[in-house]
């Protein structure tokens, strides 16, 4: 161990107790803003996934026009052939038609306007969150005609469950669960849910030409995302009993979604994909769009809620800074005299800086290694457990008509820990730089006395 | 030339205005090489700002010091750095030993500095830890040891370089008349054998008749200049 080395560690050991407190402080610090902005990047990870699963995908493609007035003619044509060569793009997983629709929806007791979703089941079912949200009956099936589901908020407004057929299920169901089912209410809504299904509603819309039309179509189940905008708004059919319901043809829809795989250059894809639609036949028509071009809320709120996340733990970074500056600045102080002796006896100026800086690189190195694991295996043991928060939010939690999944993952990223630990370790060697300023001015003939 | 320090019209004033002090006024010495030599004088006599200006730790306010031939008035603060470690060797009244670093590692540090080799350094450093009576003692702390073995190390690491000049402000204050004595003897041993420039500080009478040479100071300038024999009669 060099001369410097052993001094700058000796050093530090000879004052034990603050070491160690300047040490854990950054840990501390450290070890709760990579917790945080993991659990934060988890979060966001999962309510994009859950967002472009369920809607149009991480990149869309559909009319320059749509955003601004999102009527059923405004289309995208040739669909087979344009899916078929976008499949073919690296990075691409998969794709999914989608009509888009506003309509009313219609019970014997009451209508209600919904979005009208036409969607491919076979699709949907492997890749929306939609087909796990159902709590009665099932998901839409490939071949289902005249089939809808609905959410569970939509079922209650169109009242669509039979009075007389609830009231008898009642008085039977009563005698024999009320010790089990307490909750009267909890009991009233599992009946009037599995008592809508099955039954019929009446959909109506604009067809691409502008003239109202209407079909009967059957519940075929119930879902329940905790968001109040889907739950209350949105009902979903199958996709070719969408064309036929708004007279489009069979290679056309209102978006094309795109759904990528982890890690995927998404700028890169977006290129390719610009030069497949530049030989279409409605180039000019269509653009390939970002998912925060399509959920511009979604976006808005992860940018605002991230932003504020991270002011807030560069505050508690800056906070911490403020005990390792006095922590260093301390030491640089109260061996006033050790410098002025090393300097009278010839020391270059130089390698008490040297000193210093690997005083502070010690504390800092141990600092940011012990934070990087404490943070890191908090967030990990998150990213595999996940935190349930169905106690603190029993009725669910949604952000722009997203329902968050209530339980939890933290996504723990290497660039990210290497980026946080980097800032901090970094922070801390410029701090060093004010008190080894004060070295040079230390008044060597006065302090060696 | 035989000075290994020479002072020219050394005035050194502290604080400005109506608020001066004036802690050496006209001051004109030579050293010669291998002279051991106390200054003395009364406290704020001009003593420690006396040997402060030959180290080059602080500046004249005006005159000339030349130390080894060279003239330490147009030196920048690098070189004056580099004429201490090289040429001048220290010895506090504090020992100012670095707590964290043992005996011999202390002794070995201006050599570390100069970047002597290892094995030359190994080979200089038991040789004057043995010569000022620390042998064994090498892997002590300063904590670890007395008064006077610490101010041995601090002799030792003084002299290990073979400094031309040997700066020491009143290097037996804080020991007991003893262990003062030992050190004055090892001084001038170390002063007969190597011959090593010794230039004390002291108002300790026992000490100023072990030195050779006596300058006295008062108020800044040299009252006396002369053996103490000779300042006696």
């Amino acid at each position: 161990m060099s001369l410097l080395m052993k001094l700058a560690w000796r050093s530090l050991w000879r004052h034990k107790r603050r070491t160690i407190i300047t040490i854990f402080s950054i840990a501390f610090s450290l070890g709760l803003a990579v917790f945080f902005i993991s659990f934060a990047e988890g979060v966001y990870a999962e309510l994009i996934d859950d967002a472009v699963r369920m809607q149009a995908g991480h990149l869309t493609i559909e009319n320059k026009d749509y955003r601004q007035a999102s009527s059923i003619d405004l289309l995208v044509e040739n669909l087979s052939e344009l899916r078929s060569e976008i499949k073919q793009i690296k990075g691409v997983k998969s794709t999914k038609a989608i009509i888009m629709g506003q309509g009313v929806a219609k019970s014997g007791r009451g209508a209600v306007g919904v979005a009208i979703s036409g969607v491919e089941p076979k699709v949907e079912q492997s890749t929306s969150p939609l087909a796990k949200k159902i709590v009665a009956g099932r998901y839409l099936r490939a071949g289902d005609s005249n089939a809808v589901i609905i959410g569970k908020n939509l079922a209650q407004r169109l009242k669509l469950e039979n009075t007389r057929e609830l009231k008898k299920l009642h008085a039977l169901l009563a005698p024999l669960f009320s010790p089990l089912l307490q909750d009267e209410e909890l009991m009233d809504d599992l009946l009037r849910i599995r008592l809508s299904i099955g039954k019929k509603l009446v959909v109506t819309t604009n067809d691409v030409n502008g003239q109202m039309v209407e079909e009967l179509v059957r519940v075929k189940g119930i879902f329940v995302t905790g968001a109040v905008q889907i739950d209350g708004y949105l009902i979903q059919v199958p996709i070719d009993f969408a064309r036929h319901l708004v007279g489009m043809k069979d290679d056309q829809a209102t978006q094309l979604g795109i759904l990528l795989d982890p890690d995927t250059d998404r700028q890169e894809v977006i290129s390719s994909i610009s030069a497949v639609i530049a030989n279409e036949p409605d180039a000019r028509s269509i653009v390939v769009k970002k998912w925060e071009e399509v959920m511009p809320d979604l976006a808005a709120y992860i940018k605002i809620d991230g932003g504020s996340n991270y002011i807030f733990q560069g505050i508690l970074i800056f906070l911490v800074m403020f005990t390792i500056f006095n922590t260093i600045l301390m030491s640089v102080l109260e061996r006033r005299r050790e410098f002025g002796m090393l300097m009278a006896i010839g020391t270059p100026y130089q390698k008490i800086e040297r000193q210093v800086i690997l005083e502070t690189i010690f504390i800092a190195a141990w600092g940011v290694l012990l934070g990087l694991v404490f943070g890191g295996l908090g967030g990990y043991a998150m990213q595999v457990n996940g935190l349930d928060l169905r106690q603190f939010y029993p009725e669910g939690f949604t952000v722009s008509g997203i329902a968050f999944d209530m339980i939890v993952h933290a996504k723990v990223e290497i660039p990210t820990l290497a980026v946080i630990g980097s800032t901090v370790f970094g922070a801390t060697i410029l701090l060093c730089l004010y008190p080894m300023g004060r070295i040079k001015r230390i008044p060597v003939a006065d302090v060696i006395r | 030339m035989n000075a290994i320090v020479k002072l020219q019209d050394v005035h050194k004033d502290y604080g400005q205005g109506d608020v001066v002090v004036h802690a050496l006024r006209g001051l004109s010495l030579e050293i010669d090489k291998g002279e051991m030599t106390a200054v003395a004088g009364p406290s704020g006599s001009g003593k420690s700002t006396l040997l402060n200006m030959i180290s080059g730790l602080d500046k004249p306010t005006s005159g000339s010091i030349w130390v080894d031939g060279k003239d330490t008035s147009k030196m920048s603060r690098s070189q004056l750095s580099k004429l201490r470690l090289e040429r001048i060797g220290f010895v506090f009244q504090a020992y100012n030993l670095l707590p964290v670093l043992t005996a011999y590692e202390n002794a070995e540090y201006v050599l570390l500095m100069r970047g002597v080799p290892a094995s030359e350094r190994r080979d200089k450093v038991m040789a004057i830890l043995k010569r000022v009576g620390l042998e064994g003692m090498e892997k002590r702390f300063p904590r670890e040891l007395s008064g006077g073995q610490q101010q041995r190390v601090a002799i030792a690491r003084a002299i290990v370089s073979q400094p031309a000049l040997v700066l020491a402000d009143e290097p037996t204050a804080n020991v007991d008349s003893k262990t003062a004595a030992a050190l004055l003897d090892l001084m001038a041993e170390l002063n007969e054998e190597k011959g090593s420039t010794f230039l004390f500080s002291t108002h300790d009478r026992a000490v100023m008749k072990r030195a050779k040479r006596l300058i006295v100071l008062k108020d800044g300038q040299i009252l006396e200049n002369g053996s103490l024999e000779h300042l006696d009669e």
